[in-house]
Formats: structure tokens, C-alpha cells, sequence
């Protein structure tokens, strides 16, 4: 044949299966460019120097594995799904002459004009996306944006590899395809007989156990701990439970809907069963796919959504001032340490640095951890102890917290207190089996000063403790002592704000926490100092980092959501097409076509969003319990960010849905 | 009693960038009357399908009137039209049309649904009718599970469910077999001995010589009609052939 015609075909074939080739070519831009992106994210080496994106290589790299898994899976969903639309196309040039080897050049050559368009397209959208990636990367790490433009060679390399990779893949699979299966199956391919779907018990039943497994273990959850370990076997379980549901359940409600003659035969319900009936086999798993993508997409933007925006709070709780100075003394020494001249000490190195204190307060506390609920707690620090039974109290004496609070010094007996944080109305602490002391509580708190207190970076319920005076506190620290045999030091904790930006802070807690001299300041057996900024980029780092992921997974998966709705509009307006045409000519009114499209159409599509909002609700718990492990503990903005990412991107759907639906009722009344 | 009237049926098409134009039906006029069996015969393109779709209201003819019961079927309103279809027609077609995502009950019952019918009385209908047609066994089946012929019978059943006045079937024996074309010539045979009105457009001789009378087309007109009589299959057989025959020879108007 003439030299240069098989390119020709090639091209032509692609112009000509344009409805097809072009998302399939968006897909592989799209992956790309996703990819490349965040690989070039985790090869930069200037990155991980950042203060505060220590982590984000990390996030990176994790993302580079999921983005080529998923770009793998998800490019040949895409070419099989085109290749048997095709297959008339295919089976037709073999009757009319071709031998397989010429199909197999245009498949060849077709390959390579979609891995030239794919691949340099994707680099391309990847290089000029990649500083729209690191701006929002630095604003999410609350990081200073930086400057320039730049190339990784590095990811351009990866990006090449690994997606002419799949596609040859691709390719050798569709060649594969046009070898084994004769012409005539492949000019019937696409009407290949279709059986009405049976019921499948056995799978139904696997589907309800695995689904009300998964749910189960999210609702009996009690601990962080217990929901670190369940949550991947309760994805699995879904996600199997999700699959089972829409290829059996599915099928066996709508066959009772049909047995039901009253239901069954009207207009409406008539064409609409029938057809979901007729439909559920072949579409059942591109449901499950849209739902279960629909519910990663929701669950990674909520979770990590609520964990950045609960960062904010977590932080001022665990760093309420610039500077922290936590001072831990041995409390059988009476000295202590010198108040006065940890003031005066503190702001002289502040000075040396250039910056002054503005603001400047402190308190005497002393740190328990006690496991157990309602009022009772044992202090024996057990391995076995779970991050969310565990209470961190901070006891502080009533002349520290009226001077913190500037009201009058409250009157307590030396078995009296005032809590704040939890609701008992008496403590009893033991050593696990007798009590060591118990304390009568006169009245609730319901606002407290903000001190660090002992839980940073530490997870449980913080709970606020006022006693007597400093007596009544080194007497319970030595009876804690003598019972569980060790006990956190008390500690002085001084809080100080300064003046400068919060990089000069940042600088100023550098010089302390290394350089400073607090000799001379009492008696204590250790000195630490915490920055705000520090632990600021450190938690939104971490926060950050999650969110960057979750977004560019959600958005990554959303497209695949999106092009997998696209594909199943297509695909059934050319099936239906002749369905509907053929009851118009048995007297079927154009509006009822149009309504029934509407109702089957709308059940089909919004079945996968629905179940999507049922996983969720579910997994909620669980999230709630994941986030506890990162100090975020208020339930109503977790629930804001579920219902508000809910809602949104159930508007990205319906607006999908519509975009396509024209596409389809195009095809289905042409 | 007159059931159909065709009066100087035109249409002509015009190409989708204007220009050019095909006359389909030049002038077409005939009626028919009520318990009559008419074959339509034709060469390809001479005007039997767009006649057919127009007796059927698909399409709209540029000139001339189609009466179905004295009613013009250029004054039903578009609203109105799919219910008239649904009750006053049946359909065949050649390539049966059946859907395959129904039953052959439900796609027998199909037409009833639309007119939104009780399940009772559907049933009422379809038992004596599926009897009749020998599809009793088949109803729970779906159309890829039987023959051709099978899947016509149930069109046949599909189209006579309503009861309509007129049956109107394009070409129902072009899919089928020998065996299975007799088959449903001798049905169509039987339903019009009942009082059923049949008008069917066919190229086979075979079907035609079934009919009690047939109409010639060429170029978009009637050329010519033969009445049955007395004859038996085998001698009006016969005569449809030498019409056909003068026909194709390029022969004078007669009718």
C-alpha cells in the first residue's frame, strides 16, 4: 500500500472519532500534567529546606504513587472503553481488505500521534500549572511565595517514562484484542447480545455484608487508635460492599419494582425500570467507579479540609503566646524557680536581639494524664493507654488564676476546685486500682485563659484544674509521686509577646531555644522554649501538606469522576437512540420521551452521589476520630466542612450532569 | 364503509442546503375500505415508504389529504397526534422494532402502557390475543431469546393490541424466512378474515398474491390496481407478475 496512508488513516480516524478521541486525549493531558506537577514537587530538593515544608516531600512522593496508579487504571478504563466503540470501525476495514497487520500499523500510528498530543500537551499544561501548584502549595503552609519560574528536568523524564509506558501498554493491549477476535465479532462488537442481568444472590449477600461490615466497624469505633487500624479495612469493605451493591442489589430492587404491576405499568416507570434493568449489568461497575471516586473525592477534601481549618485553633491552644518558656523545678527543692528575674532575664534577650517584650505573664502548673471517664481517672501510665479516653489536666493554684483572669482569688477548701473543660462534678484520681487523692468540684467553668499547659503536641481532652493555693499543689504532685512512684515536674510556664514580623520572632526564638543564658534564675531542672511560629509552620505544614494532597487527589479524581459520566451519556444516547425511535413510531409522545430520559437518566446518575453522601455520613465518625490524633476535636466545623464539600461538589455534578445530559439528548433525538 | 381516503397526495423533498428536490409522491389517490387486505407494491424508490409514513402521520405530505374515518390527518394537532397513532394504528415493520430491554409481554403490552392502561384490563386483552398468535409460551421470553418469525408474530400482537383500524405493516415478510413469511401471511390472512383492515407494503409477489387487492406504484403514482375476485393465490400470483412484468417494460397507464 501507498507509503504515508497509514498516518493518514490515523489521523483521520481520530478527527473522525473526535466525540471519543478528544476527553480520552483530555484524560491523558490532565494525568499528565497532575503528574508531572507533583512530581516535580517531590525532586525539589530546595523544598524540604523550607521552614515548615519538611513534610511536603513526603505528601509529594505519596502523591506521585497514587497519581501514576491511578493515571495506569485509569487511562485503560478509558482505551477500553474506546476501543469497543470502535470495534465496528476496526471489524469493517478487515472485511473491506485490511489485513490485521495494516489495522494494527493504524492503531500504531494512531498510538503515537495520541502519546505525541497526550504527553508534550501534558508537560506543557504541567510547566505552565506547575507555579500555579507551588503558589497555592505555599499559600496552604502559610509560607513566604517565592519567585521565579521553573523546569525539573527530573519529572519531565518520569512523566515521558511512565506514560509512553502505559500507553504502549494500551497499545499492546488493543493489538492484543484485534489478533484474537475475528471480524465479525468485532463488526458486532458493540451490540454484543445482551442478556437481561440476573439476580445474583450469593453477590447480593456478600454486598450487604461487606457494606454493613465497613459500616459497622465505623460506627463501633470507640478510640483514635481503634479507627487508625479499622479505617483501611473499612474502606476495602466498602468499597467491595459499593461494587457488590450496584451489580446485585441494584438489579434485585428493580426486579421487584417490576413485579409490581401497579408500579410497574406506567408510562414513566415502564421505559425507566426497564431500561435501568436493561442497563445496570453493563453500567453497574462505572456507577460503582463514579460513586466510590465521588466518595474519595469527598472524604480526602473534608478530612483534610477540617484539619487545616481546625489547625488555626489547635495552635493558639498549644502556643496561646509568642514565647513560651516552660520551666520545670524539683518541687522538694523550696527555692524554685525566680519569677522576677526570669521576667528580667527574658527581656533582656529579647532586647539583645533587637525586639522587646510587649506582653508578659506567667503560672505556676502542674501536668496530669489521667485514663478513664466520669469523674474517675488512673495516673498509671499503662501502654495500652487510647489517645481519646485520655484527659490532659493542668493544675494551677486559685492566686494564678485570678491574676490571669483578674477576678477575685476564689475561696476553696483543700479538697475543693474549679474545673474547666469537662463536665464532672468530682475527681477521683488513682493509681489504678486504689484512689490516691479526690477533689470536690465547686463550680464549672465555662471560659478559661488560654494557657499551654501541658498539651502540646499531645492528644486528649485538655481539663483545667484550679486547687487551693501552692501548698495544695505540691501536695498532690508528692502524692501522685509516692502512689505511681514517677510524675511530670511541676512547671513554671511563662508567656511573652514581642514586637517584629513573625519571621524576627522566629529568629528571636532561634537565639533562646540555642544561644541564651538563664542562669541565675532559681532553681529548675530544665528550661524549654516554644516558639508560635514554630509550632505554627510546624502544624500547618503537616495540615497544609494534607490538604494540598486531598485537593489535588480530589480534583485529579473528580475529573476522572466527570469523564467517566461523560463516557457512560455517550455511550447509552447512541444505545437508547434507537430504542427511543422506535416508540415514537409506536406512539410515544416527544414530551414523555423526554421526560422519561429525564427520570431514568437522573435515577441512574444521582444513584452513585447519593450512596457517595451515605458512605460519608458513615465515615464521618471515623474522621472525627482521626482528627482527635491531630488535637482537632471540634465536631461542628468538621460537619461544616462534610456538608459544605458535600454540597459543593453536588453541584459540580448536577452541572456535569446537565453539560453531558445535553450531549445526550443531542444524540438521542437527532 | 369507507375507512381511508387518498386524495392527490404529494411530497416532494428538498435537500438539506436547498437546491435540489426529489418528488417522491406525484400524485397518489385511493381509498380504502373497511375488512379490505391491500398490498402496495413498488419498485425500490418508487414512493411505497414515504407513502407509508405519511398514511402512518411520521411524515407531513407537501401537497394533497390524507382521511382516516372522515378525520383529516393534517387537523390533528401535534399534541394530539402520538395518542391518535397509538389508538387508531398498528404497526409492522420489517425489522420487527421490538425493544430488547422488554419482555415479548412487555413489549406487547407497550402501546397500553402509553395510553395508561390498568394492569387488568391489559391482561384482559393480552391473554385471548397471545392465545391466538401462539405466543403464549413465548411472553416471559426477551426478543434475543426467540427466531425472527416469533419476533414478528409479537410485533404483529404489539400492533393489534389497540385494536386499530388500520394495520399498517412496511415490508413484514423482508426479514423472515420462507417457512416463517408464510407463516405470517396466513396470520395476516386470518386477522383480516376477522374484519381487521391490513394495508402492507411489500416487494414480494408471494405476500402480495395474500392480499384481496394491490396497488401499483411507480414514479409516485398509482399505475395500476388488481382486485383478487375470484381467483386463488396460485392464478392472482400470476396475474401481479405480469403486471409487474409491464411494468418494468416501460407499459401505459391503465388504472
Amino acid at each position: 500500500m501507498r507509503k504515508g496512508l497509514f498516518p493518514k488513516l490515523a489521523v483521520q480516524n481520530i478527527v473522525l472519532n473526535r466525540r471519543f478521541y478528544f476527553p480520552y486525549l483530555l484524560t491523558i493531558i490532565g494525568t499528565a500534567a497532575g503528574f508531572y506537577d507533583i512530581a516535580a514537587i517531590a525532586y525539589d530538593e530546595g523544598m524540604g529546606q523550607l521552614r515548615g515544608a519538611e513534610y511536603v516531600a513526603m505528601f509529594a512522593s505519596i502523591g506521585v504513587t497514587i497519581v501514576a496508579a491511578f493515571a495506569a487504571i485509569f487511562l485503560f478504563y478509558t482505551n477500553s472503553f474506546l476501543m469497543k466503540r470502535r470495534s465496528k470501525e476496526l471489524g469493517l476495514y478487515n472485511i473491506l481488505g485490511m489485513g490485521k497487520g495494516h489495522i494494527a500499523l493504524i492503531l500504531l500510528w494512531e498510538s503515537l500521534y495520541t502519546a505525541l498530543i497526550g504527553i508534550v500537551g501534558g508537560l506543557s499544561a504541567g510547566v505552565l500549572l506547575y507555579k500555579l501548584v507551588t503558589l497555592s502549595l505555599h499559600r496552604l503552609l502559610r509560607l513566604e511565595v517565592p519567585f521565579g519560574f521553573e523546569i525539573s528536568p527530573r519529572a519531565m523524564a518520569a512523566t515521558v517514562l511512565l506514560f509512553g509506558g502505559i500507553l504502549l501498554l494500551t497499545l499492546l493491549y488493543n493489538l492484543r484484542r484485534i489478533t484474537v477476535v475475528n471480524p465479525i465479532a468485532l463488526l458486532h462488537g458493540e451490540s454484543a447480545g445482551e442478556r437481561e442481568p440476573r439476580t445474583r444472590w450469593l453477590l447480593a449477600i456478600l454486598g450487604v455484608l461487606t457494606l454493613g461490615g465497613g459500616y459497622g466497624l465505623a460506627l463501633v469505633t470507640q478510640t483514635s487508635e481503634e479507627a487508625m487500624l479499622v479505617y483501611f479495612l473499612a474502606v476495602i469493605l466498602v468499597i467491595i460492599g459499593t461494587y457488590c451493591l450496584f451489580t446485585s442489589v441494584s438489579i434485585a430492587v428493580l426486579k421487584l419494582l417490576r413485579r409490581n404491576k401497579k408500579f410497574y405499568y406506567q408510562t414513566r416507570h415502564f421505559i425507566g425500570v426497564s431500561g435501568m434493568l436493561y442497563r445496570m449489568k453493563q453500567n453497574a461497575v462505572g456507577l460503582a467507579n463514579i460513586c466510590i471516586l465521588s466518595t474519595m473525592v469527598l472524604v480526602m477534601l473534608s478530612g483534610s479540609l477540617s484539619l487545616y481549618l481546625g489547625m488555626e485553633d489547635v495552635t493558639d491552644r498549644q502556643a496561646p503566646a509568642d514565647l513560651i518558656l516552660s520551666v520545670s523545678y524539683q518541687p522538694e527543692e523550696q527555692a524554685g524557680p525566680d519569677t522576677e528575674a526570669l521576667f528580667r532575664r527574658l527581656q533582656e534577650e529579647v532586647a539583645s536581639q533587637g525586639q522587646a517584650v510587649t506582653e508578659m505573664e506567667g503560672n505556676f502548673y502542674f501536668p496530669l494524664t489521667g485514663d478513664g471517664r466520669d469523674g474517675v481517672y488512673s495516673l498509671r501510665s499503662s501502654g495500652s493507654m487510647r489517645y481519646s479516653s485520655l484527659t490532659l489536666f493542668t493544675l494551677l493554684t486559685a492566686q494564678d488564676y485570678a491574676a490571669l483572669t483578674g477576678r477575685p482569688v476564689p475561696e476553696l477548701g483543700e479538697n475543693e476546685a474549679l474545673l474547666y473543660g469537662i463536665p464532672d462534678t468530682a475527681l477521683t484520681f488513682t493509681d489504678g486500682e486504689r484512689p490516691v487523692f479526690s477533689l470536690e468540684v465547686r463550680e464549672t467553668l465555662t471560659d478559661f485563659p488560654t494557657i499551654s499547659g501541658g498539651g502540646i503536641g499531645r492528644v486528649g481532652r485538655p481539663a483545667m484544674v484550679v486547687v487551693k493555693d501552692y501548698d495544695t499543689l505540691l501536695r498532690l504532685w508528692g502524692e501522685v509521686f509516692s502512689a505511681v512512684g514517677s510524675a511530670s515536674l511541676p512547671v513554671y510556664e511563662l508567656r511573652a509577646d514581642l514586637t517584629g514580623t513573625a519571621d524576627e520572632k522566629y529568629d528571636v526564638w532561634t537565639y533562646l531555644s540555642q544561644e541564651a543564658d538563664f542562669t541565675g534564675t532559681g532553681s529548675w531542672s530544665s528550661l524549654r522554649v516554644s516558639s508560635h511560629e514554630d509550632i505554627y509552620s510546624d502544624n500547618f505544614g503537616i495540615a497544609g501538606g494534607f490538604l494540598f494532597l486531598g485537593v489535588y487527589l480530589g480534583l485529579l479524581f473528580l475529573m476522572a469522576a466527570v469523564l467517566i459520566i461523560y463516557y457512560k451519556q455517550i455511550s447509552e444516547g447512541y444505545e437508547d437512540r434507537q430504542r427511543f425511535q422506535i416508540m415514537e413510531k409506536v406512539g410515544l409522545e416527544q414530551r414523555e420521551i423526554r421526560r422519561s430520559i429525564n427520570s431514568q437518566v437522573l435515577t441512574v446518575f444521582f444513584l452513585p452521589l447519593i450512596v457517595a453522601a451515605v458512605h460519608v455520613a458513615f465515615d464521618f465518625r471515623l474522621m472525627l476520630q482521626l482528627l482527635q490524633i491531630f488535637s482537632v476535636t471540634d465536631v461542628a466545623p468538621t460537619a461544616l466542612c462534610s456538608l459544605g464539600t458535600l454540597l459543593v461538589f453536588a453541584a459540580i455534578y448536577a452541572a456535569v450532569f446537565a453539560l453531558t445530559a445535553r450531549v445526550y439528548y443531542h444524540i438521542v433525538s437527532r | 364503509m369507507t375507512l381511508l381516503e387518498v386524495n392527490n397526495l404529494k411530497k416532494i423533498y428538498t435537500t438539506r442546503f436547498g437546491g435540489q428536490q426529489v418528488q417522491a409522491l406525484a400524485d397518489v389517490t385511493f381509498s380504502v375500505e373497511e375488512g379490505e387486505f391491500i398490498a402496495i407494491m413498488g419498485e425500490s424508490g418508487s414512493g411505497k415508504t414515504t407513502l407509508l409514513n405519511i398514511l402512518a402521520a411520521l411524515d407531513k405530505p407537501t401537497g394533497g389529504q390524507v382521511r382516516l374515518q372522515g378525520r383529516s390527518l393534517s387537523e390533528i394537532r401535534e399534541r394530539e397526534m402520538a395518542a391518535f397513532r397509538r389508538d387508531n394504528l398498528g404497526f409492522v415493520f420489517q425489522e420487527f422494532n421490538l425493544l430488547d430491554t422488554f419482555s415479548v409481554q412487555d413489549n406487547i403490552l407497550l402501546p397500553l402502557v402509553l395510553s395508561g392502561k390498568t394492569p387488568r384490563e391489559m391482561e384482559g386483552r393480552l391473554k385471548p390475543l397471545a392465545a391466538r398468535l401462539g405466543l403464549t409460551d413465548l411472553l416471559p421470553k426477551f426478543p434475543y431469546e426467540i427466531s425472527g418469525g416469533q419476533k414478528q408474530r409479537t410485533a404483529v400482537a404489539r400492533a393489534l393490541i389497540t385494536n386499530p383500524s388500520i394495520l399498517l405493516a412496511d415490508e413484514p415478510t423482508g426479514a423472515l424466512d420462507s417457512k416463517s413469511s408464510d407463516e405470517l401471511l396466513s396470520l395476516f390472512a386470518d386477522v383480516n378474515r376477522t374484519g381487521q383492515t391490513i394495508l402492507m407494503v411489500t416487494h414480494s409477489v408471494t405476500a402480495a398474491s395474500r392480499a384481496g387487492r394491490v396497488l401499483f406504484i411507480k414514479d409516485g403514482q398509482v399505475f395500476h390496481q388488481l382486485y383478487r375476485g375470484e381467483d386463488g393465490d396460485q392464478r392472482f400470483y400470476q396475474r401481479i407478475n405480469d403486471t409487474l412484468t409491464l411494468l418494468s417494460a416501460g407499459g401505459e397507464r391503465r388504472a
